[in-house]
C-alpha cells in the first residue's frame, strides 16, 4: 500500500472502528473518497464525499454549478485515461463499479466539469495527445494505436474527417483494450470511447457537416463582427488582434488565424464578435481547401 | 523431462513443462503469427502479434503466446478473432 489517500484512512478506521467506516458508502465501495473538483464549477478544490453520492450533488450542491449561467455539458473523471460522462448520468451514484460501468473510472479522483463551450472531439484529442506522449512504446497496440487515434482525431478536428473514422476509432479502441501490455494502453481508449458513446452526434457534425457545435475547433469556425451589435466601434478588438485587422471593423478572413483574441476582448455589453461555422463565412474567392487546411504546429510527437 | 498437455485449437499437444504456448504450437505445426519473436533473443512480448486466447478456470484471457508458459492443461485459441 503506497497511496496517501488510503493511508490517511487508516488512523480513522483504527480509532473509530471498521463498522463506522463501512457504514458509509455503497455495496462495493466503502467509506469516503476525495475528489479534485475542477473545471467549469463555481467552487473548485478538493472535496471529500461519501461513496455513492451522485455526480449532481458533487457538481451542483458542493461545486455550486457551472459559472456564468452556462449549461453543464459533461464531467470527466479519473484523469487522462478516464472517461467523459454526460448530463443524463448526473444522477449516477459515484463509486468504483458505477463509474466503470458508465465507461469511466475512479482513477486519480479527478473531476473536470465541462460546460457547453467544450468540444468533445477536441477533448478526446487532448487526452489522446497526452497519452501518446505517455506511452512507453514497448508494445504495438498502445504505441501505434494512440498514434493512429491522434492522427484521426487531428484530422476530424481539422475538418478533414472521413466517413468511417468513428468506426475505425471504435475498432482501434477495442483492439487496444484487449491486446495492450499494461493498464496504460488498456485504458487509453477510454476518453475516445466515452466521447463516442455519449457524444457521437458531435463527431458526426465534425465529419459530415464540417461543423464544431461547441465552436472550439479553429478550422471549423470563423469570427465575424456583427455590425448591429457593434454600436460604439471602440476598436478594442482591433487592438487585441494578433494579425492586421481592417480598421473598418470587419475581420479579414484571409488573414485571420482564429486565435479568438477579438472574441475575448470585445466588451461583454456589446458581444459583437461572433463565432460562426467556417462554411457560413467562407468566401467564394477563398475556396474550401484553404479554410480547411489542417493545422500542423509541430505536432509530430515522435520527434521529441 | 516432465510433460504437460495443452489443448490448442481443440488438438491435444504434449510439450515439456515450461515451454511457451508458441513453442508448443510450433512443435505440432500450428502456426501463430509473430513479429518480435526471434530465436536469438529472449522473448519480449512487445509486438502482441502472437496473442492467443487461453481458458483457465473457465475464464478466457488474452496473452502473448511467446511469453506464456504452459503449466497445466490449458485450452488455447489463437489470435484476436471478432466474435
Amino acid at each position: 500500500m503506497n497511496n496517501v489517500e488510503t493511508w490517511a484512512n487508516v488512523p480513522f478506521i483504527v480509532n473509530r472502528g471498521a463498522d463506522w467506516f463501512r457504514n458509509m458508502g455503497t455495496r462495493g465501495s466503502k467509506g469516503t473518497k476525495i475528489f479534485s473538483l475542477v473545471g467549469k464549477v463555481k467552487n473548485s478544490g478538493l472535496v471529500e464525499v461519501p461513496m455513492g453520492i451522485t455526480l449532481r450533488d458533487i457538481i451542483f450542491k458542493i461545486g455550486g454549478g457551472v459559472p456564468k449561467g452556462k449549461k453543464f455539458k459533461a464531467v470527466q473523471t479519473g484523469g487522462p485515461s478516464g472517461g467523459v460522462l454526460p448530463e443524463s448520468l448526473l444522477d449516477l451514484p459515484v463509486d468504483f463499479d458505477q463509474l466503470d460501468k458508465a465507461g469511466s473510472m475512479m482513477g486519480s479522483g479527478g473531476m473536470i466539469v465541462m460546460d457547453e463551450d467544450t468540444c468533445m472531439v477536441d477533448t478526446a484529442r487532448y487526452y489522446v495527445n497526452f497519452l501518446a506522449h505517455e506511452s512507453c512504446g514497448k508494445c504495438v497496440p498502445c504505441r501505434e494505436g494512440l498514434r493512429q487515434m491522434l492522427n484521426i482525431l487531428d484530422r476530424i478536428t481539422a475538418g478533414q474527417g472521413k466517413e468511417g473514422d468513428i468506426e475505425l476509432l471504435e475498432e482501434l479502441s477495442e483492439f487496444m483494450e484487449l491486446a495492450s501490455l499494461c493498464a496504460l494502453g488498456k485504458s487509453a481508449p477510454n476518453p475516445v470511447r466515452s466521447t463516442i458513446r455519449y457524444f457521437r452526434q458531435e463527431y458526426e457534425a465534425h465529419l459530415r457537416e464540417k461543423r464544431c457545435p461547441a465552436g472550439v475547433c479553429a478550422a471549423l469556425i470563423a469570427y465575424e463582427i456583427d455590425p448591429e451589435k457593434c454600436t460604439s466601434a471602440c476598436g478594442t478588438c482591433a487592438r487585441a488582434c494578433a494579425v492586421d485587422v481592417d480598421d473598418t471593423y470587419t475581420i479579414v478572413q484571409e488573414k485571420c488565424i482564429k486565435c479568438g483574441s477579438c472574441y475575448t476582448a470585445c466588451p461583454e455589453k456589446f458581444s459583437a464578435v461572433v463565432k460562426r461555422p467556417a462554411y457560413a463565412v467562407l468566401r467564394p474567392s477563398l475556396g474550401a481547401q484553404t479554410l480547411l487546411e489542417p493545422e500542423r504546429k509541430g505536432r509530430s510527437i515522435w520527434n521529441r | 523431462m516432465e510433460q504437460v498437455t495443452l489443448e490448442i485449437n481443440g488438438k491435444s499437444v504434449q510439450a515439456p513443462k515450461g515451454a511457451t504456448v508458441l513453442q508448443a504450437a510450433k512443435s505440432v505445426g500450428i502456426n501463430i503469427p509473430t513479429l518480435c519473436d526471434d530465436d536469438r533473443l529472449e522473448p519480449y512480448g512487445a509486438c502482441r502479434m502472437c496473442m492467443v486466447e487461453i481458458v483457465r478456470h473457465g475464464r478466457v484471457r488474452l496473452v502473448a503466446s511467446c511469453l506464456f508458459r504452459s503449466r497445466k492443461v490449458l485450452a488455447c485459441r489463437p489470435t484476436l478473432k471478432k466474435s
